[in-house]
């Protein structure tokens, strides 16, 4: 038994030296100005088997492909890394700077435009999902803690604590609400600068139903080869060419 | 002839650089009367004028009772060519000129007139007029205007027009009116904010145009020719926006009394008198294209100029605010000052920006400049390219220099013309090497949140059910047994004798056992505790509590019928409260 535990851990040290020593070279080929291999190396770790990086370090690498991918002169690229790495580690200053850089720079309006609403959504979003969780879970210990007490003691002053606590409780889960609804629908992001046309069926030839503007979001359906089925806001589906579009969830 | 056509050119070019509105190439209509004060037989003129437009036709003249408007005809046409930002445009101006004569005495308004233009369909503003029997008191009025006889495009010039009574009339005048037809509505000529009205001259409102109100000075009583009136004035600026001689129709100026009605005299009847003013044409001719410097600013007036540092002795880099003031009679408003950043003068110079301030007798540009080197000795002179309305020539007017020290900076280089022309672009941050902060471990799954979620309500619910089983906790008799000790304590603060002690004892006893209080008076605790047991599931007090209540109840009723009365003292009454609660009570 403890032979095995030892030969596990053997592998895991080996498993995050690899990782270490392909991250290092694709630090060294982006300070060089080889953009290609950089992104070979990173993506690569993203996809590994058993050994890509998770939570915060996942979030920083996605983030250095957007500086790739920015230097590439591919800054509609660089936005939708850049939005994947900020659902990963949504507080990060270096990764809302650069989005909203790469957003300039293709002409699309500000993430964060400053208005009402645009506030509370980078409010709601401002958390991990980890800490959207913990909140969620302390808001409905806070009411357990009114219900208790409304419980126990009655009245309306227990009454509206009650009433209180639940709809603090409540806030305090939409965070957790929009992460999980996030997390459970797999978004594309055109990367097109010039937008996507949806197409009644995964051909060339078939009919134009919608066209996507640069940037817009969408639900990922189905996959074909070269073709991606999305869902638009409205409902509508259709297919598009799988190079027009940039899963967002990585 | 193509001669003609580039002065055409260039002309129109400087008038839109100094003429805002001419730049504008939206079609507009205009109308005014030539007078809206007509004598019946008379008649007065109805000017519908189209700026910028292609083609235009007046859909149909309006059908007022007792008026007879004349044939429309064919409209007189003005062609102009302009150059906006090097883009050459036309316009052409059209204007029908229509005889309105009115058949009765009355006053009247001409609706809005619909003109189609370029295929849309615009509308003149109403007018109005006021056709009367005689139009009397010529005599009695005074109307002058003040304008000048020429001017050229882009000049500003003030127009003054006094108007009056006899003095001798002064007590029979109750009401005054200025009819200016053409005021806003005379193509060509476009309105500035008026001069200011000096202080310490008294004001009038008039009724101007039948439609609003304006404010004329009133200059009291003055001799004109040897007779004494009683003056106002009403000042106004333009600019002219065209060449072309702007005919200004006649004005009249109506006062009189009106009939009053007074409840302890009889009725006076109304009296109404008109002045009519002269029709003053002012000639607009091109500002000369001979001449005209490639940096002309498009003012044109009579200008002086002063400039101020707000600092003379600086290091390298720090910021001068260098203020220049034009002042003087022109089109302050509507030049372009200079930009120092691109005088080859201030090459030793970084500018920052600038702040302009406009008004009607000032132009004001603060420059933010900062001095590149030690080098610099003084601030150079700021030019600005004007037509001077004295010499009819263009000319360029100077700020003085002002001289400065700039210390060289210590410990560091100074700005160098090198790093000043240096473009500052934005650009993204570097890529980063290690995970800053984030994701810090994993979060409750849903799975823990809805087990959670669900625990709560079921808990609260069950618990809740459990507790109103023994009966509600929050009816009356269950609120007084939860606050008994603390209302204990309260009263045996406040009281002053054994009697009080004992009362809010028995008040305590009542509210933990659901009695009333007099339940409490003599009462046989023993016997009590038998029954309370018997009947109910109730925890036994202990005996020896039981004994040592009965104790202080014994002593508080002797303290209370021994004559003194005196307290026993709160710490052993609530020494008993507390074992009695402890023990089930």
């Amino acid at each position: 038994m403890l032979t095995r535990i030892l030969l596990a851990g053997i592998a895991l040290t080996a498993v995050s030296a690899q990782v270490q020593a392909d991250d290092a070279a694709a630090i060294a080929a982006y300070r060089r100005g080889d953009m290609a291999t950089a992104r070979t190396e990173w993506t690569a770790l993203l996809d590994a088997d058993g050994r890509a990086p998770q939570g915060a370090e996942r979030a920083r690498i996605l983030y250095d492909l957007g500086n790739v991918s920015f230097r590439e002169g591919r800054t509609l690229e660089a936005v939708a890394w850049y939005t994947a790495s900020l659902r990963l580690r949504p507080r990060d200053a270096d990764t809302w700077a650069n989005l909203e850089e790469a957003r300039s720079r293709s002409k699309l309006e500000p993430a964060y435009r400053g208005d009402l609403s645009s506030t509370l959504k980078r409010v709601v979003r401002s958390l991990t999902g980890a800490e959207a969780g913990w909140l969620a879970l302390s808001g409905l210990l806070l009411l357990a803690a009114a219900l208790a007490f409304e419980a126990v003691r009655g009245g309306r002053y227990a009454r509206w604590t009650a009433v209180l606590a639940a709809l603090t409780a409540c806030v305090m889960c939409i965070p957790w609400l929009d992460h999980s609804v996030r997390d459970g629908s797999q978004t594309l992001m055109v990367i097109q600068p010039d937008g996507a046309s949806v197409r009644s069926e995964p051909r060339a030839s078939a009919a134009v139903t919608s066209e996507l503007s640069a940037a817009a979001v969408v639900e990922h359906v189905d996959e074909l080869p070269d073709w991606t089925k999305v869902r638009l806001e409205g409902g509508l589906e259709g297919w598009v060419q799988k190079r027009s579009v940039f899963p967002l969830a990585r | 002839m193509n001669r003609i056509v580039v002065i055409v050119l260039l002309v129109a070019s400087v008038l839109t650089l100094i003429a805002p509105e001419a730049q504008a190439q939206s079609a507009s209509v205009n109308a005014r009367l030539s007078a809206t004060a007509v004598k019946l037989g008379g008649d007065t003129k109805l000017v519908i004028e189209v700026e910028n437009a292609g083609t235009a036709s007046i859909v149909a003249l309006p059908e007022l009772p007792n008026v007879r408007f004349g044939a429309i005809g064919q409209p007189s046409v003005q062609q102009f060519i302009s150059i906006v930002n090097g883009r050459q445009t036309q316009s052409r101006s059209l204007s029908w000129v229509i005889a309105v004569q009115p058949l009765a005495k009355g006053e009247y308004t001409i609706p809005q007139i619909a003109v189609d233009v370029d295929g849309r369909r615009l509308l003149t503003r109403e007018l109005s007029f006021k056709a009367v029997e005689d139009i009397q008191g010529d005599e009695f009025g005074l109307f002058e205007i003040d304008a000048p006889q020429e001017v050229v495009e882009g000049q500003p010039f003030t127009l003054e027009m006094r108007f009056g009574w006899d003095s001798s009339l002064t007590r029979q005048i109750n009401y005054a009116k200025l009819s200016v037809p053409w005021l806003g509505g005379m193509g060509g000529l476009l309105e500035l904010d008026p001069p200011p009205i000096p202080g310490g001259v008294q004001t009038t409102q008039l009724i101007l145009n039948e439609r609003t109100r304006i404010t004329a000075e009133n200059l009291g009583e003055q001799k004109i020719a040897g007779r004494s009136f009683l003056v106002l004035r009403v000042r106004k600026r333009f600019i002219a926006t065209r060449a072309t001689t702007l005919e200004l129709p006649t004005s009249d100026f109506e006062f009189g009394r009106v009939a009053q009605d007074s409840f302890f005299s009889r009725a006076e009847p109304g009296v109404s008198y008109y002045k009519r003013s002269p029709a003053p044409k002012i000639a607009v001719t091109k500002l000369p294209t001979e001449g005209q410097p490639l940096d002309f600013s498009g003012g044109v007036g009579n200008f002086q100029v002063s400039a101020t540092a707000d600092r003379r002795q600086v290091d390298a880099g720090d910021s001068i605010k260098l203020t220049v003031d034009w002042t003087g009679e022109g089109n302050l408003e509507f030049l372009v000052p200079p930009d120092v950043s691109r005088l080859p003068a201030f090459s030793g110079f970084r500018a920052y920006g600038s702040n302009d301030r406009k008004s009607f007798e000032r132009r004001s540009v603060t420059y933010d400049i900062a001095p590149l080197s030690a080098d610099v000795k003084e601030i150079p002179s700021v030019p600005l390219s004007v037509f001077d309305l004295k010499t009819k020539t263009y000319k360029t007017i100077h700020t003085q220099p002002i001289p400065i020290s700039v210390a060289p900076l210590k410990n560091a280089s100074a700005l160098t013309e090198d790093s000043a022309g240096r473009d500052v672009v934005v650009d993204i941050r570097d890529i980063q090497t290690k995970a800053l902060g984030g994701e810090g471990g994993s979060g409750p799954g849903s799975g823990v949140l809805g087990a959670t979620g669900t625990f709560v309500i079921a808990g609260w619910l069950v618990l809740r059910r459990a507790v109103r089983r023994r009966g509600d906790p929050a009816a009356p008799a269950a609120r007084e047994r939860r606050r008994a000790r603390k209302v204990l304590r309260r009263s045996l603060s406040e009281a002053r004798t054994a009697s009080d002690e004992a009362r809010a004892l028995r008040r305590f006893l009542a509210a933990r056992s659901g009695e009333p209080d007099e339940a409490w008076v003599g009462r046989d605790l023993h016997a009590w505790q038998l029954r309370r047991t018997r009947d109910s599931a109730a925890q036994p007090v202990s005996p020896a509590v039981l004994s040592e209540l009965q104790r202080v109840m014994e002593r508080l009723d002797a303290q209370t019928w021994n004559g003194n009365d005196e307290r026993l003292g709160s710490e052993t009454i609530t020494g008993i409260a507390d074992k009695l609660i402890e023990g089930g009570l």
